[in-house]
């Protein structure tokens, strides 16, 4: 049989990810290893560009998140003087989060939201409320924890 | 070879090439079964180890201390902490029981709801008590010490008896650097120092090295021949634990407990409709305690940890929520639940399995139960793993009274 040196690799590399994260979220030094998503807000009047936590999403820690809002067409330009509310829920659970999330407007209009706290495995949905007075709109992103 | 572990090679091959072509040259059961793990069911097990060493707690400035545990071991073994002399700590945290006391509910002045869990590895907790009214093991400590269902000397007799017993008080001096006092200012203090050593002893009470550790040990290390030594019965139990159970969901990480709040239905002792108001209250409590962590007794109450009470959601759906227990020593810590309801690990997964008698905590409640129908197998399966969760006594040293002479 001939060695699929490819498979090795990547089961050795999957396996060193699975090391960094174990090794209690010291991982991933480099800022720009942060993940940023773009997600529509449900009425398509926004775009929430959000980076991920150092490390990803990793369950039973205090978890940091950066968003930026930018209107739907501009994706260019942080929208001003907005709020933002976050929460977290399991779905299929029935129950949201133990921890309310601290949220932060910054001097550029993006958001800090720290101590997102997410402590079971499975499927978390992430809820992004952007108000924007007199209107809330909402953009989710599904989440899953190992 | 750095990083690869060839079994999860032997894996993928085997999906790529057909098992056929990689059949083990071993040829016992479990290392079979150890051959075929996948990556996902790897990195699931790896997750539960291994127990690296306890956040530390700035709460406690003498946490770590040796002439503080010291002391603190001194106290909790010493009967003159109750009001009728007869009992200690250890009458409900027994050496010989894994620090937790065989009964359902404790008899001691009698007429506790709750059952007394085990404390070794509380040190891991968050949150503590089954409803996680404290935020700190000293601060824990500090309620049986007043409660007069349970020892109820309080804090100013447990100050007097610092100061006139003259070894308590020359240890304690030892600790805190100054001497005890039972004036009616300082009564606390001293008090609260004491509590910060017993949680100090405690701290030390730590017990991992279960066959389990072993075992994921040697999966990390990529050792499969050490990792085969696990019982065969046991790893079946383990897949289906981090598998179709879905038991890790709660019983999570290295404590196999995600140190929350959850509810599983089980029906209260004596029967009828939940009367625990569990978590739901556990927050008020825990607000309302003087010597939470960030209260006027703590020693950082500034710091990230004091603090995380502050962002705690309290809601209806927490009635009746317990803190998920850890597995590890479970095979030695029977009765098992909040109120020793289920006699055995039997008992317990036979409920898991039916959900026999559950009672709903209210239509707000959590939903994530339901009954696995495990067969006759599968749950002595899943017994045989639990049964792999003892781990190693901490150091006989710890393990009983300190000599009464020195
Ligand atoms: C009368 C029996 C009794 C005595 C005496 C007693 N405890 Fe307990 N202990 C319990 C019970 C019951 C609980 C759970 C109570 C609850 O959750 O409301 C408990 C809980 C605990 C916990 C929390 C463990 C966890 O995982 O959250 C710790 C730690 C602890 N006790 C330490 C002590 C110390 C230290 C002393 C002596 C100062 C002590 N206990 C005396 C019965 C007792
Ligand atoms: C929804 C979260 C959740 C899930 C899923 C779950 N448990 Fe539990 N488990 C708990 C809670 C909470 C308790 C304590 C309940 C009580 O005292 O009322 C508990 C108690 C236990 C106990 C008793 C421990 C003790 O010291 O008293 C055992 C053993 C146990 N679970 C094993 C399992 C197994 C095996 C599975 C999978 C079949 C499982 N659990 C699934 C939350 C969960």
């Amino acid at each position: 049989m001939p060695k699929p040196r490819s498979l090795l690799r990547l089961c050795a590399s999957s396996v060193a990810v699975v090391g960094l994260a174990l090794a209690s979220g010291s991982s991933m030094r480099a800022e720009d290893a942060r993940t940023e998503k773009s997600v529509n807000s449900n009425g398509g009047r926004y775009v929430l560009h959000v980076k991920e936590p150092e490390g990803g999403f990793v369950r039973g820690k205090p978890l940091s998140l950066e968003v930026r809002v930018t209107r739907a067409g501009d994706p260019s330009a942080t929208v001003p003087g907005l709020g933002l509310v976050v929460d977290a829920d399991m779905p299929e659970h029935l129950h949201g989060t133990n921890r309310v999330p601290r949220i932060q407007r910054r001097a550029d209009g993006s958001f800090l939201v720290e101590n997102l706290y997410l402590h079971m495995p499975g499927w978390w949905e992430l809820f992004l409320d952007v108000v924007e007075s007199p209107w809330t709109e909402r953009a989710q992103m599904r989440v899953e924890i190992e | 070879m750095t990083l690869a572990l060839p079994f999860l090679f032997a894996a993928l091959a085997a999906q790529v090439a057909g098992a056929g072509d990689v059949a083990p040259k071993a040829a016992e059961p479990a290392r079979r079964l150890v051959d075929q793990l996948d990556a996902t069911q790897v990195q699931r097990i790896l997750r539960h180890g291994p127990l690296e060493p306890a956040p530390p707690d700035p709460t406690n400035r003498v946490a770590t201390s040796d002439a503080a545990a010291h002391l603190g071991q001194r106290l909790f073994y010493d009967t003159r902490l109750s009001l009728d002399g007869n009992h200690s700590c250890t009458s409900c945290h027994m050496t010989s029981r894994a620090f937790a006391d065989g009964l359902d509910l404790p008899v001691p002045a009698g007429a506790s709801e709750r059952h007394s869990p085990t404390i070794l590895n509380a040190v891991y907790q968050r949150w503590f008590f089954w409803d996680g009214r404290a935020d700190s093991l000293w601060s824990q400590a500090l309620q049986p010490i007043e409660n007069p269902r349970e020892l109820g000397i309080g804090r100013a007799g447990l100050a007097r008896l610092l100061v006139e017993d003259t070894r308590l008080a020359a240890e304690y001096r030892a600790a805190f650097d100054e001497a005890p006092s039972a004036a009616p200012e300082d009564s606390d203090r001293t008090a609260v120092n004491a509590a910060k050593a017993i949680a100090a002893y405690e701290a030390r009470l730590v017990s991992a090295d279960s066959a389990f550790d072993r075992f994921a040990a040697a999966l990390r290390a990529g050792d499969l021949d050490a990792a085969a030594r696990y019982p065969e019965d046991a790893l079946r139990g383990l897949l289906l634990f981090t598998g179709r159970a879905n038991c890790r969901s709660c019983h999570a990480g290295p404590l196999f407990s995600d140190g929350e709040f959850h509810t599983i239905g089980m029906p209260p002792k004596g029967g009828g409709k939940l009367r625990d108001s569990g978590r739901f209250r556990g927050i008020e409590l825990l607000r309302a305690d003087p010597f939470r962590g960030s209260g006027p007794w703590s020693d950082a109450p500034d710091s990230e940890r004091a603090r995380e009470v502050e962002s705690l959601v309290q809601s209806p759906e927490q009635w009746g929520q317990v803190r998920t227990p850890s597995l590890r020593n479970v095979a030695r810590t029977a009765p098992y639940m909040s109120q020793g309801q289920m006699a055995s690990l039997r008992d317990v997964l036979h409920y898991y399995s039916t959900l026999d008698g559950a009672v709903a905590a209210g239509h707000h409640g959590e939903q994530v139960l339901k009954p696995l129908a495990l067969s006759d197998g599968e749950r002595a399966d899943l017994e045989a793993f639990l049964r792999t969760l003892d781990g190693v006594d901490p150091p006989a040293a710890l393990m009983k009274p300190l000599p009464k002479a020195r």
